[in-house]
């Protein structure tokens, strides 16, 4: 069945978009040759198409445009070498005036108000740095404390070792004095094993065996 | 300086993102070039939806401000364009609400005096047909609804697909589709009351084609 002016103008649209089907697009194209208000329809839309796709009526801006635009830029300076200079200044802020503040911030909300509750009048500036600062002093003198009886502790543990170590090179040379055979590493190892007492011979042993 | 290579004077994507990545690092010659890029299609296309010269120059600046403010967080599976006109687009908006001028009231006579008319006849239409159907087509194209208007124009002058102008106006692409069909019916209907008998042959200029 072919098409009525009311079916082709619903396609219209698709049609001068170039959305339809290869078949629908020949029966489209078999009614425009037969229609002239439909042809002429068509001919409308492609018309207001091209005629807005190429207008060039609109006012141009002022050659100077971008070079306003970017002087009103905050985060542009000059060129790309600029970018070094300008994340310097954010690392400085990042890295040094950022943590003092919040140190300052920290000291204002969190230890002030603390030193004020504790004796209920308002301490002054020095008397609150001055109990913040004396138990972290003693906490330091004890530290060193520690240290210092850690080092008298290794000190006697050193000369005890090395005290142990000429006792056994005596032995050592006293054995090697004593025994007719050369020493070897096995027996000076075994040494203090073989001063060990030896087994008790149990009385009622009877069937030759050494009872433990 | 860098400039716009692609054949039609516009950024080829990967331009593009070259110059918005060395603007994101504070280079103030790329975000100029970024800027001369885009500074006419986006004035044509602020200037078509609020009718003022002066309101569509302030709107640019504002609308190019807020961009560059927040180029660090573009998305780059976006053109640049996109963005601006989104932004552009808002801002037209805010301004026609301001002004309570939805639809156009345009003086023409004002229009012709400033000049901009006279390009017409140099450029696309060169007979008086056609000077004669653009004026009219353009007063019936400043008759329809902001969102219609904004989606001809974007539809056709900036060639954008229905989900490109969805995009743009923050609408999904039916809507678009819906929209773009109700602005063509009106035109339609504007344009048999309008035009006379003899706009079908109108001939244009060089750098025009066939009606």
């Amino acid at each position: 069945m072919p098409l009525t002016c009311r079916h082709i103008r619903q396609l219209h649209d698709n049609f001068v978009d170039s959305e339809l089907s290869p078949s629908l697009t020949a029966e489209v194209h078999a009614h425009l040759l037969q229609c002239p208000e439909c042809r002429r329809q068509v001919q409308m839309l492609r018309t207001v198409g091209d005629m807005i796709a190429r207008d060039d009526t609109a006012p141009s801006l002022s050659s100077d445009f971008a070079s306003k635009v970017v002087a009103q830029l905050p985060q542009v300076r000059g060129d790309v070498d600029s970018f070094d200079r300008r994340w310097g200044r954010r690392l400085t802020f990042n890295r040094v005036l950022f943590p003092a503040l919040a140190a300052s911030l920290f000291i204002a909300i969190v230890i002030w108000p603390r030193q004020e509750s504790g004796n209920g009048t308002k301490v002054a500036g020095a008397s609150a740095m001055k109990s913040v600062v004396d138990p972290t002093m003693e906490a330091v003198a004890g530290t060193k404390k520690a240290a210092e009886s850690l080092n008298t502790l290794l000190t006697i543990s050193v000369d005890q070792a090395r005290s142990d170590v000429r006792e056994g090179m005596d032995k050592v040379e006293q054995l090697r004095r004593t025994s007719s055979e050369p020493l070897s590493f096995t027996s000076i190892l075994l040494q203090p094993f073989n001063e060990l007492p030896q087994p008790v011979e149990q009385p009622d042993a009877k069937d030759g065996k050494v009872r433990f | 300086m860098d400039q716009p290579t692609a054949g039609d004077g516009r950024l080829t994507q990967l331009e593009e993102r070259r110059l918005i990545e060395r603007a994101q690092k504070g280079c103030a010659t790329s975000a100029h070039s970024l800027i001369a890029a885009h500074q006419d299609r986006l004035h044509a296309f602020v200037w078509r939806l609020v009718r003022s010269r002066d309101d569509a120059e302030e709107i640019c600046q504002d609308a190019f401000l807020r961009a560059f403010s927040a180029l660090d967080s573009f998305n780059f599976t976006y053109r640049f364009s996109t963005w601006l006109f989104t932004i552009g687009y808002r801002l037209s908006l805010n301004c026609m609400r301001r002004r309570k001028s939805y639809s156009g009231d345009v003086d023409f006579s004002a229009f012709s005096a400033d000049g901009a008319r006279d390009s017409v006849a140099d450029g696309v239409a060169n007979t008086d047909e056609a000077v004669r159907l653009q004026k009219t087509i353009w007063e019936n194209v400043d008759q329809l609804t902001p969102q219609q208007r904004a989606t001809v124009l974007l539809f056709y002058k900036e060639s954008l697909s229905c989900q490109e102008i969805g995009d743009v106006l923050g609408m999904p692409a039916a809507t678009v589709k819906s929209h773009l069909h109700r602005a063509r019916a009106r035109l339609k209907d504007l344009l048999e009351g309008n035009l006379g008998e003899d706009w079908t042959n109108v001939r244009f200029g060089a750098a025009g084609g066939n009606a």
